[in-house]
């Protein structure tokens, strides 16, 4: 079986299937969680301070 | 619920982007010296450890492993601790790590000028350092997965999917294609041999660019790109949907740096459809990390740092589309062995990793040091001067490659080569070697100027790690990682999964499972996103699986070795899928010997051994290469680059007296050549006595020698080389019969000799 036409096939099942999951997801709402998560690397600048790296107060220092 | 302060441990961060801009210099450095020697071959000083062949590889591996592996370090420490919110759980381990990697570089800034090489791209490290680039690596996964036990998050940003899938893949890459059989502490010779190691080789080759070069600065771009222009990431659900599609579809992709070589034709056809299929998840990174900037595009105009990472990501994409086009068989036909290919790779490397290194560089020196940037106009200026760079070089290779490659297929109305000289290409090309010379410097001295600006704002700050209050909550009942995998969704993936192996197989029945697998698949897909996995409007299945790094990290791998395990294990366990005609003749001694010069030397780098089946190259070189003449090459020399003429069918082409008089001045038989001079091989001697070694090693190997062959190998040699003397000195040349210059032509008068015999020997 020349191997193409069996990629093809399964190609365009993959993108029917891709598709359709992608409606059905959004339209459950099933990656609302994602908002939350995106704002992770903001989050952290909010809460964030400094602390001075000395080599007297840091044992670990390279 | 209990308050507690966290320090980061931003120092390991500092070490690791300095060390990438020190590196950076030096592999760029000679980066620019290598491309000079392509346009000066004067360059070369006739001096071995100075010569193309032996600094090719050392500029790959500075700009790879030691410029952008030091940066991807640098961005992965940052952000891990301030996303998990905890310090790295080990400031020992931590240290070990960055001092061990730096030990490596300078281990192969030793070793490859010296020769010490595998002659493997991207993988030419002898075995003792592919073990400490092991242990480092383990060291390095064991302080990020000790880290994630101690974290304040529950949930995993994306950024860390990409990191924890760059950790897991390339320990495997890199376990797998390192394996090798030790002849002495410098030297050692593949497992796999010819075809298998293109196979193994390319596999590897391709996702290091994957999971070395994309996934952690993926990771780094998700992460910076919000930090810089302040904004979310645009879609957090594409970056669920390109992550895995990515991390599964580019494994595939490595035969297509094999496309119409003597790899089975089956295997260069997955290589070339799931290499196009990976242009989509590609560019849903693309396009996450541009659209980031909706509401924000006013700081392309202002910060430089999202100048940067903005140009950085753009160059990404049209690398990203570029690269499965040139995977596609008759676009590749043209391209294969060209200057497009070293076009494609540095608009990728110097465009993608280049600028997301400046960008990421020139935001965080400030925060690290708690100060600003001394000189905003002079990163501006790195911006565009450095982009001109980029440009130039990447324009005088588009240039050069595509006339490479329309000048070796031109065909007259006769039916004759156009350009029957190899070297006319060479020629031709040479204008777009002196503009790559300074495309190239360009790039390099804004580097420079970058270093300078962000050791100012270092020198005008002080070291400050981060600091932030966590409210550490009591642990909450989640869902069990043995529900997970209990579950029927998962169940559904394995048995999907499982069934994909029988991709490569021939049988009718057996595809119609493979239908069948990829709807279980998606039906699976549809299911384990969807279902919520304990109580309606609890988490979904991927929610619950985010929170579970362990998990996560199982099924990364699982997703990378399919690809792997599809294309690498019918090559192993048949050799009926590597369609093998005939069998090679081993090489004697001496050509053996000849053959580990050649690897030595960096031979590969300029020439290739691989005849395609191509009516302009069969006319211009003769028969196409077949799988079966390269069966006991360990490691394979197919190349993939031509400064260089192909030498599959040079055995016999010439006399031995040509051959010498090319190998010390190239220009006296070939005129405009820009190979090095390899007279120093005339003063070296072979060490014969290790040769009963050598071909011992072989035969383990699997070579078919005798014992005989064994204990009579340096007397053969011997032999066969004092006729090489013998000859040359018939026509006015006297050199010694020990010289590793008389193995060199013992080996080239080899290459390809099995294929004029078994010709003759047909009916």
């Amino acid at each position: 079986m020349n191997i193409i036409v069996l990629l093809l096939f399964i190609s365009f099942v993959l993108v029917l299937g891709a598709v359709l999951l992608f409606v059905y997801s959004g339209r459950n709402h099933d990656l609302d969680h994602s908002d939350e998560l995106s704002l992770m690397p903001l989050d952290d600048e909010l809460y964030q301070g400094k602390e001075e790296n000395t080599h007297e107060r840091n044992e670990d220092s390279l | 619920m209990r308050e507690t302060k966290i320090v980061y441990n931003d120092s390991v961060t500092r070490y690791f982007i300095f060390a990438s801009i020190l590196f950076g210099i030096v592999g760029m450095l000679v980066g620019v010296l290598v491309a000079a020697q392509l346009a000066f071959w004067q360059a070369n000083f006739d001096t071995s450890w100075l010569s193309f062949g032996r600094l090719r590889p050392l500029h790959t591996n500075a700009v790879i492993f030691a410029f952008v592996g030091n940066m991807l370090f640098a961005g992965i420490y940052y952000s891990t601790q301030r996303l998990l919110k905890t310090r790295m759980a080990s400031d020992l381990l931590s240290k070990i790590h960055f001092w061990g990697w730096q030990l490596i570089i300078v281990a192969a800034a030793i070793t490859l000028p010296m020769g010490i090489t595998q002659g493997k791209e991207y993988a030419e490290l002898e075995w003792p350092i592919d073990i400490a680039i092991a242990v480092v690596w383990v060291v390095f996964a064991i302080n990020f997965f000790w880290t994630f036990k101690k974290r304040n998050e529950k949930n995993i940003y994306v950024s860390i999917w990409f990191y924890i899938a760059t950790i897991i893949t390339v320990a495997v890459l890199h376990i797998v294609n390192s394996l090798s059989l030790p002849l002495d502490f410098f030297k050692s010779y593949s497992i796999f041999s010819g075809a298998q190691d293109a196979l193994v080789q390319w596999w590897y080759g391709h996702n290091a660019v994957a999971f070395f070069l994309t996934t952690p600065i993926l990771g780094i771009m998700y992460y910076f790109m919000p930090k810089a222009v302040e904004k979310p990431v645009y879609s957090y659900r594409l970056s669920i949907i390109h992550f895995w599609a990515l991390v599964f579809l580019y494994i595939w992709a490595g035969p297509h740096h094999l496309l119409y070589t003597a790899l089975p034709d089956w295997a260069q056809t997955l290589g070339m459809v799931f290499s196009v299929a990976l242009w989509a998840p590609s560019w849903g990174g693309m396009i996450n990390g541009l659209l980031t900037l909706r509401g924000a595009w006013d700081k392309l105009r202002t910060d430089p740092v999202v100048k940067f990472l903005a140009a950085g990501i753009t160059f990404y994409g049209m690398s990203t589309f570029e690269g499965p086009m040139l995977s596609i068989k008759s676009i590749n036909a043209l391209a294969h062995s060209t200057d497009w290919i070293i076009a494609h790779v540095h608009a990728g490397a110097l465009g993608w990793n280049g600028f997301m290194a400046a960008g990421m560089f020139y935001w965080l020196i400030p925060r690290l040091f708690d100060t600003k940037l001394y000189s905003k106009k002079m990163a501006d200026f790195h911006f565009w001067v450095g982009l001109i760079g980029i440009l130039l070089y990447v324009a005088a290779m588009y240039a050069s490659g595509l006339t490479q490659g329309l000048m070796w297929r031109a065909l007259s109305a006769d039916g004759t080569l156009t350009y029957p000289n190899f070297l006319e290409s060479i020629i031709a090309s040479h204008n777009m070697y002196y503009l790559r010379i300074v495309g190239g410097s360009l790039f390099l001295l804004t580097f420079i100027l970058m270093a300078y600006n962000l050791v100012r704002t270092a020198l005008s700050g002080r070291a400050v790690d981060g600091v932030v209050h966590v409210i550490v909550e009591e642990k909450q009942e989640e869902v069990s990682t043995k529900r997970l995998l209990m579950s029927p969704t998962f169940c559904l993936v394995v048995v999907g999964l499982a069934l994909l192996f029988l991709l490569a197989s021939k049988s009718i029945v057996q595809s119609f499972l493979v239908l069948f697998a990829f709807a279980v698949l998606i039906v699976a897909a549809v299911i384990m996103v969807s279902k919520k996995i304990d109580r309606p409007g609890g988490k979904s299945w991927h929610e619950a699986l985010e929170g579970k790094p362990f998990l996560f990290a199982s099924l990364v791998l699982v997703a990378i070795l399919i690809g792997g395990a599809a294309e690498i294990i019918p090559p192993l366990m048949s050799k009926d899928a590597l369609s093998f005609q005939h069998a090679a003749t081993p090489y004697t001694p001496l050509e053996l010997v000849g053959r580990d010069i050649y690897v030595r030397e960096g031979c590969y780098n300029c020439h290739t051994q691989m005849v395609r089946p191509l009516v302009s190259e069969t006319m211009r070189y003769g028969p196409y290469s077949e799988a079966w003449e390269s069966m006991y090459d360990h490691p394979f020399q197919w190349g993939s680059k031509r400064t260089g003429p192909d030498l599959q069918r040079v055995g016999g082409k010439y006399p031995d007296l040509w051959h010498y008089k090319h190998l010390v001045d190239p220009r006296s038989t070939s005129q405009g050549s820009l190979m090095p001079s390899y007279a120093f091989l005339e003063k070296t001697n072979v060490d014969f006595d290790t040769l009963s070694h050598r071909v011992k090693v072989m035969k383990q190997l699997g070579v078919p020698y005798t014992d005989a062959d064994i204990y009579l190998a340096p007397i053969n040699a011997k032999d066969q080389a004092k006729k090489i003397a013998q000859g040359l000195k018939a026509q006015g040349i006297r050199t010694s019969s020990e010289s590793e210059l008389l193995a060199m032509i013992a080996y080239l008068q080899k290459i390809g000799k099995d294929h004029k015999q078994f010709s003759k020997e047909q009916p």
